[in-house]
């Protein structure tokens, strides 16, 4: 089975822009899951030093 | 990770449902005379049944995946923890369950390796494990796994970190995994994604890996003109699939309490008009576990020890095709010393060639020291040392006598606090 070219492309190009959606919020996703589901919630600071409370 | 249809029984707890079912509950077997579908299997059903249960009483172990194969060995070897140059990591333990990390890492004056900062993130339930990496050049790493049996809170460790915490997993285990690199646009580099399910069952292990799956990649060129469609605006064939990826089946099952026989089927089909595939047998054995060698029990907050490990396990895999042999030992003398050989040989293509390695690991109460040493006269050693519960300082050093003046050396030095 084999496609337009065109239909092709058109797939890649939505696809492609899946992938840059994907690559830029993939962490902020997680470090939404991570304070939404965590309990306590933990201070926003934590995320840059361990050190703080 | 919901499905559409969940939303409309979510405000009830489990077991108090309104009563009120959309579906006529389905009318049960057995109160039916036996229909001659039945009748005719019955015979085959029994046999199958007896065949579960001999299977049941010979209460085989289970093999383990089959990418874990040569693991112990690779886990006693300090190369996967080598670096070279500086390495500073502060991680952060945000929350225990769901378990939720953050991590910073910097790596600098490396003579092969840029310098690179390194943003990891780690959210993991009982039901999924998602990892996020991502660096200074904009290459993101993720990963998720969705465990479709509910799995004990996994500890998930950093990629060099020591102690890889195995924590008593069920039996069956069934898990898809998704693998992701991105490269930012500009950049060299591809991006990847690797799909893969592993089923784990108590006597076998069988996972499927689709990498770069791309069902709509470009139609093949080969025939010639031969199953094409000449006519019209856009010649296209009329035969030969477009999909394209590297597919990987992967079985591997215990036929003894010790052994275990499997193989991997590997097809490459990275451009349409290319194929190829690779064929690897392998076999596993594991000695008993002993319970003759056990230490006296370590302080509190320590690694608990794990009495029931196989105390040898030798595996081998093999390619006829490309007549490459790879066989590995693993040897654990007590739950403090291990040792491990590996060979790595290719016959086959007019060539022989092999590469053997052997290495220890040694731990004691706060350090964790590894070494190794191969045929091709490379040595390696590792020493991680714990001066607190949460602080990590690891020297590596390599040298590498097969250069010229006498070899070269490589040292890492990296410290690590995670809070």
């Amino acid at each position: 089975m084999a496609l337009e070219e065109e239909t092709r492309e058109r797939i890649m190009r939505v696809f492609e822009w899946g992938k840059r959606a994907f690559h830029v919020g993939f962490i902020p996703f997680i470090l939404y899951l991570g304070f939404t589901q965590s309990s306590p919630r933990p201070s926003l600071l934590r995320l840059i030093s361990p050190l703080a409370a | 990770m919901t499905t559409p249809g969940a939303p409309t029984a979510y405000p009830f707890p489990p077991g108090r449902q309104p009563a009120t079912p959309k579906t006529a509950p389905e009318p049960s077997g057995p109160s039916e005379p036996p229909s001659f579908q039945s009748k005719f299997l019955s015979p085959i059903n029994s046999l199958y049944e007896t065949f579960q249960t001999k299977r049941k009483a010979l209460d085989l172990p289970s093999p383990g995946i089959y990418e874990n194969l040569h693991g112990e060995v690779r886990n006693v070897f300090p190369s996967v923890m080598m670096f070279d140059g500086a390495k500073f990591e502060i991680g952060s333990v945000m929350s225990q369950n769901p378990a939720f990390q953050v991590s910073h890492q910097l790596r600098w004056g490396s003579a092969g390796y840029p310098n690179t900062y390194t943003f990891n993130s780690i959210f993991a339930n009982e039901r999924s494990l998602l990892r996020g990496q991502i660096d200074s050049d904009g290459v993101l790493q993720a990963i998720g796994h969705y465990f479709w049996i509910k799995s004990p809170m996994m500890a998930p460790s950093e990629p060099g970190s020591p102690e890889q915490q195995q924590q008593p997993q069920p039996k069956v285990q069934s898990t898809s995994k998704a693998t992701a690199q991105i490269v930012p646009p500009d950049s060299q580099g591809n991006s990847m994604l690797n799909l893969e399910h592993d089923y784990v069952g108590s006597d076998f292990a069988a996972s499927l890996k689709l990498i770069n799956p791309n069902p709509i990649d470009a139609a093949p060129q080969y025939a010639g003109g031969m199953g094409r469609r000449l006519s019209g605006k856009n010649p296209q064939p009329l035969w030969g699939s477009s999909f394209t990826g590297v597919f990987v089946l992967q079985y591997l099952q215990s036929v003894s309490k010790n052994l275990a026989l499997g193989g991997e089927y590997v097809l490459q089909r990275i451009q349409p008009e290319m194929e190829d595939s690779v064929f690897t047998i392998v076999a596993k054995y594991q000695g008993k576990p002993s319970v003759v060698r056990q230490p006296p029990p370590p302080p509190p907050g320590m690694p608990p020890l794990m009495p029931l490990d196989p105390v040898y396990t030798w595996t081998t895999t093999f390619q006829p095709s490309s007549g490459v042999m790879h066989t590995s030992y693993h040897h654990k003398l007590n739950q403090r010393l291990e040792l491990a050989a590996e060979l790595q040989a290719l016959f086959g293509g007019g060539r022989r060639e092999g590469i053997a390695t052997i290495g220890f690991k040694a731990e004691t109460m706060f350090a964790q020291i590894k070494g190794s040493i191969d045929t091709q006269g490379k040595v390696q050693a590792v020493l991680e040392e714990r001066l607190a519960p949460q602080l990590a300082f690891t020297i590596t050093g390599e040298m590498d006598y097969t250069k010229p003046q006498g070899g070269a050396g490589r040292i890492g030095v990296g410290f690590q606090l995670e809070a």
